[in-house]
């Protein structure tokens, strides 16, 4: 084929462009640490990094998340713990109070110490994040949810309202419960109640309320009338018989699944009502407890409303520790998830990150053997040129 | 045989040899020029006389300086020199939109992620006001960014028509110099003395320079001119008449400009029949490339500022109030044709963002009612009575504004050309509504395993939406007034009152209470604020497959497979022209060592024939030497 001078000259300059061209990409790439360096250079690969970015973003997001969900968490649990604490001497004290050996005196000197308590459980239930947020007022959380109404019982002034966290897209995780868990603790032993009837002349008490058949629980109201000191009956809410029988101190009464237990010398007459426990606020309860303990105790009948009145306490601190109990299981178990997610997302980051390293970072050995290659083949391309350019007949022609 | 024979001979070897050293001196001197096609001296052996003795010689004579040249490979060139214009072009184009998309900095992505981890930041903590500054921010960053692309792709719109007005101006000038060298061809042919070679040369190259702007195809005349055709067949050049194209501001939108033929008072547009070389790529480029990159844009736009403003107005902000439009955006664009005789224009709504196409819309009237037509893929969606609504694709349009109407009025519809125009409403901190206007709480008394399983607005137009309803469990049904909604066996129950949605999980007791109430005060909730960092992975785009992020990441993909398309083809183009190119010079080029073989053989061939006359003179001296004694 012939080739004209210019062809010669045209396909040289064009072979040193081209090499130059590819030198200074892989250059670019070499100085970037990157091999995508525009999306056209691999559009696949490009939005693959996008999309891998997002995700990163997201997880990092969703990780700041969990730390923030950590730190409510964690000071729900302090609190809680705090909490749990104080009603442990609370318990104490009224383990105390109810020694035969106390007289009113010293049994109004451990009330004083409960009402000290009960401010503190109440400022502690007031308690309020690094934010200045209540932990316990639920969605009303800037404003004070435990305050003492007219009468001096504390009102809870907050809502149900719980806040929630996204760990994920697809994962929400509570960090925080409302105040209803102080407001909303089951008294007696969590079913019912038995209630010693105001105007009773006897000493007996109330030793035992519990329920031995939970499957004939129904929420009917029952009254056990002693009809004289050593036979009872049991009649429910419309007067219809239950039970009845004769009665010695400490014989169980049972009826309707439940088993009351009555100590002491009742009086013919004197009756207890069976109630469904309901239920009551933590605070209320010492609130009880510190006026039970405050009533003089001078005679068998209040002796027994004492005994009676300080049972029911011990019964409803245990709710209350239980509930603690169960509030901070059900925070640490979220901690856990948390913990857990963060484990994930760790390991879910550290793929997400290998994985937009395949698709855009340079492989250097490969791009430094690349740039040897480029480098002698524009080396070649120039001194082919310069040899080239210097062969002409008209050197020769004399 | 005399003297006076050799003599001729000696003399036309000497002229015929001039000739061509004079041929292989143009030949050379040329050999730097543009288009330039190397001639060849055509001699030929004189007639011989006859004689005697039979045919002798008489010489040698020039019978023409040929151009070498192949029509057929020049044919070749123009074609590649259009389609490596073409892609050459829209490969500069592409490759600025492409670089800005997928900027780790300037791109969409970053300004999309920083939005929706604002929002998160809001939700993890609803009461702080530099959160909800924060988020603000974040929703003022993703507007500007969201302008900021729209506004380069305007740019290269800008530059695109610009340019498209420039290279009509110069295919014009192109095509009435093609004109003006027919004539000179035309003139030259008659003469009889040959073909103009350096003119045909010159000629051939303004085609290709013609056919780096738009593709042409070029037809022979019997008289030597050409004729030259762009596009589907519009005559450029006929004879030594050129018809020039006229750019012309579109009638829709005066930025833009069409390319016709203007026959006195009338305009013939032909913009979508032109195509290749520079004017094609330019015309391809604003139409098929920026267009759908900026309705893409809008897309993503639409979705981010609907979805984030319906989620919004569910909600309640800080001061108790339900919350307003986060995020401002223009209306969807309706054009109007500056020939319409029909005044006013239809009113488009966005009714779903998920229906949205990328597609631009034309409205037609065919003299009775208006045709819906989809422009990405010409499909007629629907023919509207006057005065009457229609909705598709996730609009609706309602043709009440428009009054009277002649055949052939018409409007564009842009529903997506909105990213460059939006604001963020929100100023005060305070009003970003993190939470819900309601709570719902099960009655402490209650005595069943019903909870509530949630709560959500789904109307929050309603009047009655934050009014106290106590949901009551009786006889198996859930009743709130005149609602009265079935437990539902699978355990969830769904009650719909007041524009709020309740879920009851689990089974009630009879006489079991719910309430709904006013959640004013419940600064701490978040539940909102939830919802709206949800949206960054709702698939709520393209009918339900793509979220937010991933209808930009298409966009991205979009354009970086057009714009490594036009680069591969670049190249690829490039390829083919450097082969046109070489096979043609392998023909007409000039070849500076051949040149100086030539040289030498024709000055030989000189020198020779000069040492014929000399032996013709001797051969007279010898003569006149013996006639002397």
């Amino acid at each position: 084929m012939r080739v004209s001078t210019n062809e010669i000259y045209r396909t040289g300059i064009e072979s040193i462009q081209r090499g130059q061209n590819e030198l200074s990409f892989t250059q670019l790439q070499m100085s970037s640490g990157k091999r995508i360096l525009t999306p056209s250079d691999d559009p696949n690969g490009a939005v693959q990094a996008l999309q891998l970015k997002q995700r990163i973003a997201a997880v990092e997001q969703f990780g700041r998340n969990a730390n923030y969900a950590t730190t409510r968490l964690q000071q729900e649990e302090t609190v809680l713990q705090q909490m749990g604490g104080a009603l442990d001497r609370v318990r104490e004290l009224t383990v105390q109070a109810a020694n035969a050996t106390q007289t009113d005196e010293s049994r109004r000197v451990i009330a004083a110490e409960l009402r000290q308590i009960r401010v503190s459980l109440v400022d502690m239930a007031n308690s309020r994040d690094a934010n200045g947020e209540y932990l316990f007022a639920g969605f009303r959380s800037t404003s004070r949810p435990f305050v003492n109404d007219a009468t001096g019982e504390v009102e809870y002034l907050g809502d149900q309202g719980q806040r929630f966290l996204a760990l994920s897209p697809d994962r929400q995780i509570a960090v925080g419960d409302s105040g209803d868990i102080f407001t909303t603790v089951p008294r007696g032993n969590g079913v019912f109640v038995v209630t010693p009837d105001a105007g009773n002349t006897g000493s007996a008490w109330v030793r035992t309320s519990e329920v031995v058949d939970p499957a004939a629980i129904t929420a009917e109201s029952y009254t056990i009338n002693m009809l004289s000191a050593t036979s009872y009956e049991v009649r429910d809410s419309s007067a219809a018989l239950v039970t009845a029988g004769s009665w010695v101190a400490g014989q169980a009464i049972d009826f309707a699944g439940r088993r009351v237990v009555l100590e002491g010398a009742p009086a013919a007459g004197d009756s207890y009502s069976v109630d469904p426990a309901g239920t009551d606020s933590l605070f209320a309860m010492v609130d009880d407890l510190v006026a039970t303990l405050e009533d003089p105790a001078f005679d068998e009948a209040s002796r027994a409303r004492l005994n009676n009145n300080v049972g029911l306490a011990l019964q409803n601190l245990d709710q209350s520790l239980s509930r603690l109990l169960d509030v901070r299981t059900r925070v640490g178990a979220r901690l856990n998830t948390i913990e857990a997610q963060g484990q994930i997302d760790e390991e879910r980051k550290l793929l997400l990150q290998t994985t937009l390293s395949q698709v855009e970072d340079l492989d250097y050995a490969e791009a430094i053997s690349r740039f040897a290659l480029q480098q002698a083949a524009l080396e070649a391309a120039q001194q082919a040129y310069a040899e080239m350019s210097r062969l002409s007949l008209f050197d020769f022609i004399r | 045989m005399s003297g006076g024979g050799l003599f001729g001979i000696g003399v036309s070897g000497l002229i015929a040899y001039q000739r061509a050293l004079q041929v292989a001196g143009h030949n050379i001197a040329n050999v730097g020029t543009d288009g330039y096609s190397r001639q060849r001296v055509d001699l030929e052996a004189r007639p011989p006389t006859t004689g005697g003795v039979g045919a002798t010689g008489s010489g040698v004579a020039t019978t023409g300086i040929d151009r070498v040249a192949d029509r057929f490979v020049e044919f070749r060139l123009v074609n590649s020199t259009s389609a490596e214009a073409f892609h050459r072009t829209y490969a500069e184009f592409a490759s600025q939109i492409d670089n800005l998309l997928a900027d780790a900095e300037a791109g969409l992505a970053p300004a999309l992620d920083e939005f929706f981890a604002a929002t998160q930041e809001v939700a993890s903590d609803p009461t702080s006001t530099a959160a909800r500054q924060q988020l603000i921010g974040a929703g003022e960053g993703l507007v500007a960014r969201f302008a900021q692309i729209q506004q380069s792709i305007d740019d290269q719109q800008r530059i695109a028509n610009g340019r498209i007005g420039g290279t009509v101006l110069e295919i014009n000038q192109l095509a009435e110099s093609v004109a003006e060298l027919n004539e000179r061809i035309v003139i030259a042919g008659g003469q009889a003395t040959g073909a103009p070679n350096d003119l045909l040369d010159q000629r051939d190259r303004l085609v290709r320079q013609l056919a780096e702007r738009i593709s042409v195809t070029t037809l022979e005349q019997s008289d030597g001119s050409i004729n030259v055709y762009a596009g589907r067949g519009q005559a450029l050049v006929v004879g030594t008449q050129a018809t020039p194209l006229s750019a012309e501001p579109s009638a829709y939108d005066p930025s833009r400009i069409e390319i016709g033929f203007r026959n006195g008072a009338t305009f013939i547009p032909v913009t979508d029949t032109l195509s290749g070389g520079t004017l094609g790529a330019l015309l391809d480029v604003r139409d098929g490339l920026l267009d759908p990159a900026g309705n893409a844009l809008g897309r993503v736009a639409l979705g981010v500022t609907d979805l984030f403003n319906a989620t919004h107005a569910r909600g309640m902000d800080l001061n108790g109030a339900l919350g307003t439009d986060f995020f401002g955006r223009p209306d969807p664009q309706v054009i109007r044709h500056q020939g319409n005789t029909a005044t006013g224009a239809p009113a488009l709504t966005v009714t779903n963002v998920s229906g949205l196409t990328l597609s631009d819309y034309e409205l037609r009237f065919d003299g009775t009612d208006w045709n819906l037509r989809r422009l990405n893929d010409g499909q007629q969606l629907a023919s509207i009575a006057p005065g009457a609504t229609f909705a598709f694709d996730g609009l609706s349009i309602d043709l009440a504004g428009i009054t009277g109407g002649a055949t052939g009025d018409r409007f564009l519809l842009r529903p997506t050309q909105v990213a460059g125009d939006l604001t963020v409403r929100i100023q005060d901190p305070r009003a970003i509504a993190a939470a819900l206007p309601v709570r719902a709480a099960a009655a402490a008394a209650n005595a069943g395993t019903g909870a509530v399983g949630g709560i959500s607005v789904i109307d929050p137009t309603n009047a009655q939406l934050r009014a106290p309803v106590d949901v009551q469990f009786t006889g198996g049904n859930f009743v709130a007034g005149a609602v009265s909604v079935p437990l539902d066996p699978s355990g969830e129950t769904t009650i719909d009152i007041n524009g709020w949605r309740l879920v009851v999980r689990g089974t009630p007791a009879d006489g079991d209470v719910f309430s709904v109430r006013d959640n004013s005060g419940g600064v701490g909730d978040n539940r909102n604020a939830l919802e709206l960092a949800g949206l960054a992975d709702l698939r709520a785009l393209g009918g339900g497959t793509a979220s937010l992020g991933e209808s930009y990441a298409e966009l991205v993909a979009d354009v970086g497979v057009k714009t490594r398309r036009a680069q591969i083809n670049g190249e690829v183009q490039g390829h083919l022209l450097g082969e046109a190119t070489a096979q043609r010079d392998a023909i007409s080029g000039v070849n500076l060592d051949e040149e100086a073989a030539d040289l030498i053989r024709f000055q030989q061939a000189y020198q020779a024939s000069a040492q014929v006359i000399a032996v013709a003179g001797s051969m007279f001296e010898s003569l006149f030497e013996a006639l002397r004694r």
